[in-house]
């Protein structure tokens, strides 16, 4: 665990969290008890194999799913993630995590909506909070075309064009762009990169690297099952297995000198 | 013997997709064909099957084992599919049938192309399924209570279970996470090299190919614009295509100095 | 991201799809016209159109002006599709119906479409209970023949435009509600909902915004068929005397005061006959030809991308 970073406030975390699925005899938990902070700036990977409970751990974080027990806190906030029993405050803080979050999902045709340009996706969040209301609708394509150009796609060319007009790679980057036009304080990848070609991924990294040049002090939750992705982009990996995080530190500490056995074997299957 | 393609060009409704393709897989040869999505990989591996789209124009040559394919009646083709070529597909999870259990599914081959006793067919498909190391417990199973590794499994045990002289895998680890991939691509390897057969394997990710092939092919829009060793590919790529491609492949794996340690345990290919 | 500099030249030179809606409209009607079949149907229902309208100023003859030395009269230069059995002519009856009949899809398709859309709003409600019971309630009021509807309603409300309106759209919107449920389903379920969702956006706003536009190329076909039925129905229900009252001129009144006669004057009921099978056919190629037009994904040029493939 990495000292310095835990003395500071996270600006999210999650705590003890726990979750099962099924009701009665067929109920089984998937998640026995994570505890995990994302700081400002900081990239968090969470990395397992498929069933790993790699993507509930961090939908529960970003509130889109609830939780059996533990906490997730936003600033310091409690979002009261678990049961119904959301009080004021963890409303509150669930609204401001889910104005200062965006979502990049694994597969760019199934979350962009195909009748939809790329200016009406990306602007989506921005006419959703109202964002434009005293700026008009120039204002408004004028900041879309900003975040076209930020993940490397020329407005000119892809301002007004349909997903099915793109490739793979060019549809993930519009969906990037609609995740960080809000300039939010979390960014979510969710196995952004598993359904693009291996070529195209590396425009995704790039992306990402810009986005998080553009706004250093965004903290970013990625999820992946492939450590090639994760080596060039996180700070912090977290390793998921069976529902229970076996190890957790700096990219460079898990890689390099992995302690659990399961790590080890991530790290062979992954080496060419 | 083995599959080989000479100067095939495929139109899908007057869009031409390959144009002029050559390719050669031989009996006991692992071959990669690579390239990003849309250079026409997969319509390759439908040429050869047989199953391309009713809009497609089909000119050139395939010979399989010698048998011109190209021209020949849909009910001869269906003949030699599951026979004499055994597929594995991308998505397992898909490619099964919901309604078949695990033995069933592993059977159908058997049951379309020979002429073999229930008995007889439960003994061969018990025995395949240990071949690609699934329990036994899992024969009366359905797709949707294995994982996805399972699922594979399950794929590679129906190709195989024909003895197919020539088995194409079109994207088969693609679905999956990187452990279960290199389980997939090992047994996949280790199960041709046994039977001694062809393999034609296609994949956007050079990586893989490392383990998997000898020889490989680059497709670009339709036209293979490269082709080697698949050590001597990735060594030096001659062409900004492959280069692209193995540029990404090495910039996404693992790099070795990070990982000393366990270096040893990946047993390489290379 | 505010503060970059921009030359504000995006909106001026930016290539894609053409935008604001009188561009995009003209865009589907060339679309349509292009195509034999869609400009057949622009043809007729332009006509139609037009004839309803003029025939609220102008007739050959007026519809009231009877002569009984004159009856089944057979075309001639005055009478252009001749006289029916009162001696009115018979070409007037049928320009004076079109208005009728024009009313009655026009309500017909709108009351569908709504009670359709308020379906499907429910069909795919995150309230489970709302959901469920609205597909048990779609199948059970699905079976009800649209007639019986009809003959119940014309119990209050006598014999009457009304009562077509309210008997098809009712059953049109059964009917649309569930061929656009798997659809709707669809886009419901998916991920650019959820990151709508996510975003905060209600779900009024996801229903139109994202589920509307996707079931669009169902609705439109649904529509266009429902259209083409009510022409049908109002013959038929009018005929059973439950649709238009007897004196306002209609294709079903035209049909069903000469089909008595089919044997001995076979043209008069020829004329409003072909009239109505011309309607049916051009609403239900308007639909096929309108759905290909006005989806992006399968209009082109819809997309400004005239036969331009990714990269």
């Amino acid at each position: 665990m990495n000292e310095s970073t835990n003395a500071r406030t996270a600006l999210l975390e999650g705590v003890d969290v726990r979750k099962s699925f099924g009701t009665g005899a067929r109920r089984h938990e998937v998640l026995h008890g994570c505890t995990v902070r994302v700081h400002e700036g900081e990239c968090v990977a969470v990395i397992g194999g498929s069933g790993s409970g790699k993507s509930t751990l961090t939908r529960i974080l970003l509130g889109l799913e609830t939780c059996d027990g533990g906490d997730v806190r936003f600033r310091g906030a409690s979002i009261g993630a678990h049961g119904g029993r959301r009080g004021d405050a963890g409303r509150a803080a669930m609204r401001a995590l889910r104005r200062a979050s965006g979502i990049v999902y694994q597969n760019p045709f199934a979350s962009l909506d195909p009748r939809w340009t790329a200016f009406d996706s990306v602007s989506e969040p921005l006419r959703l909070r109202g964002a434009h209301g005293g700026c008009g609708d120039t204002a408004l394509e004028d900041r879309v075309a900003d975040a076209l150009r930020l993940v490397a796609l020329e407005p000119r060319d892809f301002l007004y064009r349909y997903p099915m007009d793109m490739s793979g790679g060019q549809a993930q980057r519009v969906a990037i762009a609609r995740a960080i036009v809000t300039e939010p304080q979390i960014l979510l990848a969710d196995e952004a990169m598993s359904a693009i070609d291996v070529a195209a991924r590396l425009q995704i990294l790039d992306a990402f690297a810009a986005v998080r040049a553009r706004n250093p002090k965004m903290g970013m939750v990625l999820v992946s099952h492939d450590l090639g992705v994760v080596q060039t982009i996180a700070d912090t990996i977290v390793v998921l297995h069976d529902g229970v995080i076996v190890e957790q530190g700096s990219a460079a500490d898990v890689l390099g000198h992995p302690q659990a056995s399961y790590t080890r074997d991530l790290i062979a299957a992954a080496t060419l | 013997m083995g599959v080989v393609i000479n100067d095939l060009n495929v139109a899908v409704s007057g869009t031409p997709i390959l144009d002029g393709v050559h390719l050669d897989v031989r009996d006991g040869q692992r071959v990669g064909l690579v390239g990003p999505s849309g250079s026409g990989k997969s319509m390759i591996s439908r040429a050869i099957m047989g199953l391309l789209p009713p809009t497609a124009t089909c000119t050139g040559s395939i010979a399989l084992n010698g048998r011109q394919l190209v021209g020949l009646p849909d009910a001869e083709l269906a003949a030699l599919r599951g026979a004499a070529v055994g597929m594995v597909f991308q998505n397992p999870g898909t490619a099964l049938n919901p309604l078949l259990t695990v033995g069933r599914q592993i059977a159908l081959p058997l049951e379309l192309h020979y002429d073999v006793s229930a008995g007889e067919r439960e003994e061969r498909v018990r025995a395949m399924m240990h071949k690609v190391g699934l329990a036994d417990d899992l024969y009366k199973r359905h797709p949707h209570e294995l994982s996805g590794g399972q699922q594979q499994r399950v794929g590679i045990a129906t190709a195989l279970i024909t003895s197919p002289r020539l088995i194409i895998a079109d994207e088969p680890t693609t679905a999956l996470d990187s452990m279960t991939q290199r389980h997939i691509v090992d047994l996949l390897v280790s199960l041709v090299d046994e039977a001694g057969a062809a393999l034609l394997f296609i994949t956007h990710d050079f990586s893989v190919l490392a383990h998997a092939t000898q020889y490989c092919y680059v497709l670009d829009a339709g036209h293979i614009v490269e082709q080697g060793r698949t050590s001597a590919l990735l060594d030096a790529p001659r062409t900004p295509q492959a280069s692209t491609l193995v540029s990404a492949a090495r910039a996404l794996t693992l790099h070795a100095d990070t990982t000393s340690t366990e270096g040893t345990s990946t047993g390489g290919r290379r | 991201m505010t503060d970059t500099p921009n030359n504000g030249t995006t909106t001026a030179s930016a290539t894609g799809a053409p935008r604001g809606f009188m561009r995009r409209a003209g865009v589907v009607i060339r679309t349509m016209w292009a195509r034999g079949t869609g400009r057949f149907a622009l043809i007729v229902l332009g006509a139609w159109i037009l004839v309803s309208l003029v025939s609220l100023v102008w007739t050959p003859h007026s519809i009231w002006q009877t002569n009984g030395y004159h009856v089944w009269a057979r075309p001639s230069a005055d009478h252009w599709l001749g006289t029916d059995g009162t001696g009115a002519d018979v070409f007037s009856w049928l320009m004076a119906g079109s208005r009728t009949n024009l009313l009655i899809v026009v309500l017909t398709v709108l009351f569908a479409a709504a009670f359709g859309l308020l379906l499907v709003a429910m069909l795919v409600s995150r309230h489970t209970a709302l959901a469920h019971g609205s597909v048990v309630a779609i199948d059970a009021l699905i079976s009800i023949p649209t007639v019986l509807i009809a003959l119940m309603l014309a119990v209050p409300l006598g014999a009457s435009v009304t009562v077509i309106v309210l008997a098809c759209g009712f059953g049109y919107g059964l009917n649309l509600a569930r061929v656009a449920r798997p659809s709707a389903m669809l886009a419901a379920r998916s991920m650019y909902v959820e990151s709508a969702r996510a975003n905060g956006a209600s779900a009024p706003r996801v229903f139109f915004t994202h589920i509307v536009p996707n079931i669009m190329p169902v609705l439109i076909v649904q529509c266009s068929l429902s259209a083409g039925t009510a022409v049908l129905a109002e013959a038929g229900l009018t005929y059973l005397g439950v649709g238009v009252p007897s004196g306002v001129p209609s294709w079903g009144h035209s049909l069903s005061t000469s089909v008595r006669f089919i044997n001995i004057y076979p043209l008069t009921v020829l004329w409003p006959g072909l009239i109505v099978t011309i309607a049916v056919v051009a609403l239900n190629l308007f639909g096929d030809a309108l759905r290909e037009a006005a989806d992006p994904l399968t209009n082109p040029r819809l997309r400004g991308a005239d036969g331009r493939r990714h990269q």
